[in-house]
Formats: structure tokens, sequence, C-alpha cells
């Protein structure tokens, strides 16, 4: 009796976060569904069922091709770059030197800065003629590259605008390997010293496969963070030149609120989030396993 | 001496690092400080007259002060109100032996791989259809919404932490299921929560997506997106941009250097795998 009446109130303790959940998640979710299927505009009632066709569309959309095209280049550079740069500079920031407590703080800090305004920062930075990144080439001599246009050349401009979000967000993979490689016990690397075993080796043999979980972590949320892009490139390009820099998520509000093919902009949603549960899915399945074989 | 000699090359990484990092922060910083005639001349020298008119000519045109207040209290109302929900949900599924528990927290933590972009079109339309779009109150639920899993995630994890016999001994004495959650866990928690809270309060305040779908009318507009306006008139005139980027910065950095301890300490914490 009193564990039913607990029950009862267990529901009551979760009821308020179950009404956000359903009404925000998983309503919204199986609308986008179904309007995915549709032509709808979004204004007024007139919609006709269209079944796959706007998957279909969409593959043959040599827009959307290009943004796919995009939203891969993203996802390459920016997981493969910020893994190399966050584990160097963790392993860099690691240990007892004055200023420990400094460095991390900087490193830290321009993840907590507004995605729109690091957008604009590095506007300047990149001025073609008045940008610093233009005046260090001319000064070194390299004035090849001091010509180059790198945002609106559609060559650089994805390149530049994933530099960016290197830049930004290393710090929040910095951290989390900093907290896992404090985890690690010292006496591996006394015994390791003992048998004088270098720093490299240390590193690899040691370090790297003890921090498989943080690297499952911060893998899957760089991975994530990439696919669903809106916000730097939106500040910084707004997509451009042409769609050079344009993602899924930008290409998905354009069609379904500035050109009003809600329909079709569901479709993308869908093929984003199909695209994002594909890839992280094995992403964690591969490194799991491999977490599993190292501990 | 020797000690320093085997530590310069990591210094030299860590300052070129820290350059690199605080390089752009600094030139919008000088660039700020100067007029537009002083910016042409030298686009990296030092100010040749440090002078605060820009400060002044973009406080007077752009309303950032309305703005800061509009994302300051949104963000407020969504942590408080998120983080209570949260928690009340964390109790159930953590110290209520409630048999279900193990499928209504997958329900709750399903959502961590929706994009927002999934479900922002039917959020639209359902908010154009009801009146709730340019209000704070439908931007608020929304984040309330979008901000639990997560709170929810930390919060299970930190109270399964928590001995089931402080609660179980609390009930023989004859405490209720509100009483010890409001005055045992609620003390109990309050390191994670205000983790937690910087962390997702971080997330709310920088947003840009929602209130760029959401928000229509300038008096409702929140910081980041007044900035995006803004800086689309000043098209290029790089002091007025630059100063339009210190006033964002100004209170984020203010409150880094206060928080920064939670906010590492959030960060690590909503790494946690589950």
């Amino acid at each position: 009796m009193h564990s039913k009446k607990r029950a009862r109130q267990a529901y009551l303790f979760m009821l308020p976060a179950l009404v956000f959940v359903v009404a925000i998640y998983l309503i919204p979710f199986v609308c986008t569904v179904a309007f995915s299927m549709t032509n709808w505009t979004g204004l007024g009632f007139d919609m006709e069922w269209r079944g796959l066709q706007n998957y279909v569309n969409a593959f043959l959309d040599k827009n959307f091709l290009t943004v796919l095209g995009n939203t891969f280049v993203y996802f390459i550079e920016l997981v493969i770059l910020q893994f190399v740069v966050s584990i160097t500079l963790a392993a860099i920031v690691n240990g007892e030197y004055k200023g420990s407590g400094f460095f991390r703080s900087v490193f830290f800090l321009p993840t907590v800065v507004c995605t729109i305004a690091v957008g604009f920062i590095w506007n300047i930075m990149y001025d073609p003629i008045s940008g610093p990144i233009k005046i260090f080439f001319d000064a070194i001599g390299l004035h090849s590259l001091s010509s180059v246009m790198w945002l609106s050349n559609s060559a650089t401009a994805i390149h530049s605008v994933s530099l960016v979000s290197i830049w930004q967000w290393t710090g929040w993979s910095m951290v989390i390997y900093l907290a896992g490689m404090q985890a690690i016990s010292p006496d591996l690397y006394e015994a390791a010293d003992i048998d004088g075993v270098g720093p490299f080796r240390k590193f690899f043999k040691i370090t790297l496969p003890l921090l498989a979980p943080s690297i499952t972590i911060n893998l899957v949320n760089s991975t994530i963070g990439a696919l669903k892009m809106f916000d730097l490139p939106f500040a910084i390009t707004k997509g451009g030149p042409g769609y050079a820099t344009e993602t899924l998520s930008m290409l998905m509000y354009n069609y379904s609120f500035s050109l009003n093919k809600m329909g079709y902009g569901a479709a993308i949603a869908m093929i984003l989030f199909a695209i994002i549960l594909v890839i992280s899915g094995a992403q964690m399945k591969a490194l799991r396993k491999n977490e599993d074989n190292i501990l | 001496m020797r000690n320093f000699l085997r530590q310069a090359p990591r210094y030299f990484l860590l300052i070129l690092g820290a350059f690199l990092t605080l390089y752009p922060f600094s030139l919008v910083l000088l660039t700020s400080l100067k007029t537009t005639r002083d910016y042409m001349k030298s686009s990296i020298a030092l100010p040749s007259v440090p002078q605060f008119s820009n400060y002044v000519a973009v406080y007077k045109k752009s309303a950032i002060l309305p703005g800061f207040v509009n994302s300051l209290s949104i963000t407020v109302v969504v942590l408080v109100l998120e983080i209570l929900i949260g928690a009340l949900a964390a109790y159930a599924l953590t110290k209520m032996d409630f048999r279900k528990a193990g499928k209504y927290q997958l329900l709750f933590l399903a959502p961590m791989i929706l994009p927002i972009q999934l479900i922002a079109i039917p959020i639209y339309l359902i908010f154009v259809n009801v009146g709730l779009t340019d209000t704070k109150f439908g931007i608020i639920v929304v984040y309330i919404a979008t901000g639990l899993p997560l709170v929810i995630f930390m919060l299970t994890s930190f109270m399964k932490t928590i001995p089931i016999q402080i609660s179980e001994s609390a009930m023989v004495e004859g405490a209720s299921d509100l009483q010890i959650f409001n005055k045992i866990m609620l003390p109990l928690l309050k390191p994670n929560i205000a983790a937690i809270s910087v962390i997702s309060g971080l997330g709310v305040w920088n947003d840009f997506f929602m209130p760029l779908l959401l928000l229509i009318s300038a008096k409702q507009k929140t910081l980041p997106l007044k900035i995006y306006d803004y800086m689309g008139q000043y098209n290029n005139n790089w002091p007025f941009v630059s100063t339009c980027i210190i006033y964002v910065l100004m209170p984020i950095l203010i409150f880094y250097i206060c928080m920064q301890k939670y906010i590492i300490k959030g960060v690590v914490a909503g790494a946690v795998k589950g």
C-alpha cells in the first residue's frame, strides 16, 4: 500500500519534466516526421502528401549536395584537428609548474564567448585589407598568402571557418582530457620512470590508452557539434560565397523560414538527424569497443 | 636554472598557445579604442590616443542595456525552473525505488541526441498559432525543455552518489519525500547545482538559434541577436563592431573570472559517460 502510494508520488515528481519533454520534444518530433512528407508552406492548411518525394528531391538538389559535402568537410576537419590540438594542449598544460592555472583558464576562455561574437572577431582577423593575418603574411614576405581573401574565396572559406571553430572549442575538449589525465595513477608513470621510459613513449603507452573514455566523449561531442553547426558560419560568412560554407542546419533554416518550404526543410532536418544518429552511433560503438579492449 | 631549462619548451608552447588564443581579443579591444581614421592608418598598432567615443556612440545608438536585461532575465528564470523541475524528476528516478525508473530515465535522456533543428519547425508553427512567438514566456518554455535532459542526466548521476540510507533513515523518522527532497537533497547537491547552472546558463545566454527563430521585436531580443543586428548595420566599420563585441564580452568575462571553478567542474561532470 505504502509503496503503491509512493510510486504514484514518483509520477507526480516527474510530471513537470514529462510535460516539457513531451510537449517540446516528442510532439514536435512526430510533427517534423509528418511535415517532411508533405509540401506544406507553413502558411494556411493547404498541403499535399508527398511520401518520400522531398527526400528524393533533396538528393537531386545541387545546393543540398554541396551543403552535404560541406557538412562532411566540417566534420572531418573539426573532429581530427580538434582531437590532435586539444590532447596535445592538455598534455602540455598538465603537471605542476608556475602559471598552470592561468594557462588553463586562457585556453578555456573562447568557449564561454558567444559564437556570434567569435564570428565577428574573426571577420576582423581575416579582413583582406586591414586584417592581422594579411599583415602577418606580408611581414614575413609570403605575399602569395597575404593576398588570399580567406573568407570570400570558395576554395579557402570553409577551411577558414573550420579553423575558427577549432580555435573556439579546443579548450572545452582540453579540460575533459585534463581531468582524464589527472585521474591516471602517478604510480604508473613512476614505474615507467624506473624502467627508463621516455616522455613520448609514456604518452603513447600510458596516457593515451587510459584516456579512452575521455576520447569517446570528446569525439562524439565534436562530431555532433560539427554536424549541426549553425551560429559560426551564419555570423562569419552567412554560408557564402555561394553555398561554400553553408551547413545543413542553415539550409534547413533558409528553406523553412525564408523560402517557406517547410515540408522540404523538415526533410532536410530529418536527413541531418539520420546522419548524426548513424555517425555518432557508429563512433560510440567503435570507441566503446576500444575502451573495453584496453581497460 | 636547470629546472627552468627543462621547462623551457613547455613554456614556449604555452605562451605561443596563449598568444594565439588571446590575440584576437586584444585586437578587438585595441580597435574599439580607435577612431576610424586611426584604424585606417594602422589596424594593428596601439591607438594613437585611446578614446571612448565609440563606446558612447554605440551605447546611444544600440539598445545594449535592454538586450542585456532580456538575456539575463531569461537565463535566470530558465535556470531556476529547469533545476527545480529536473531535480524533482532526478529524485523520483533515483530515490523513490520506482520500478520503471530505467525506462523513464531513457525517455528523459533521449532528447540529448535530437538536434534542435529537428523540432524547430513545429515549435515555430505551434508558437505562431498560440501567440507565443516574440514573448519571453515562449522562449523560456523552449529553453527549459531543451535544458532538462542535461540537467536530469547530471543530477541523477550526482544523486546516485548520495547513500540511500540517508533518505531511508529520514523516512523512518517520518519525513515525506518532499521534505527529504527539500531539506536533505537540495542542500547536499548545492555545489553540483552550481556547476550545472553555470554550464546550462552559458548555453542559454549564448544561444542564437532560438532567439533568431522566435524573437522578432527589438524590445524582446537577447544580446547575441541584438549584436548580430547591429553588426549588419555597421558593416565593416571595425572600430564600431569591436565596441559592440567588447560590450558583449564584458559581462561574460567578469562571470568567467568569478565562476571559473564551477564552469570547469560542470564541463567535466557533464562529460561523465552515462
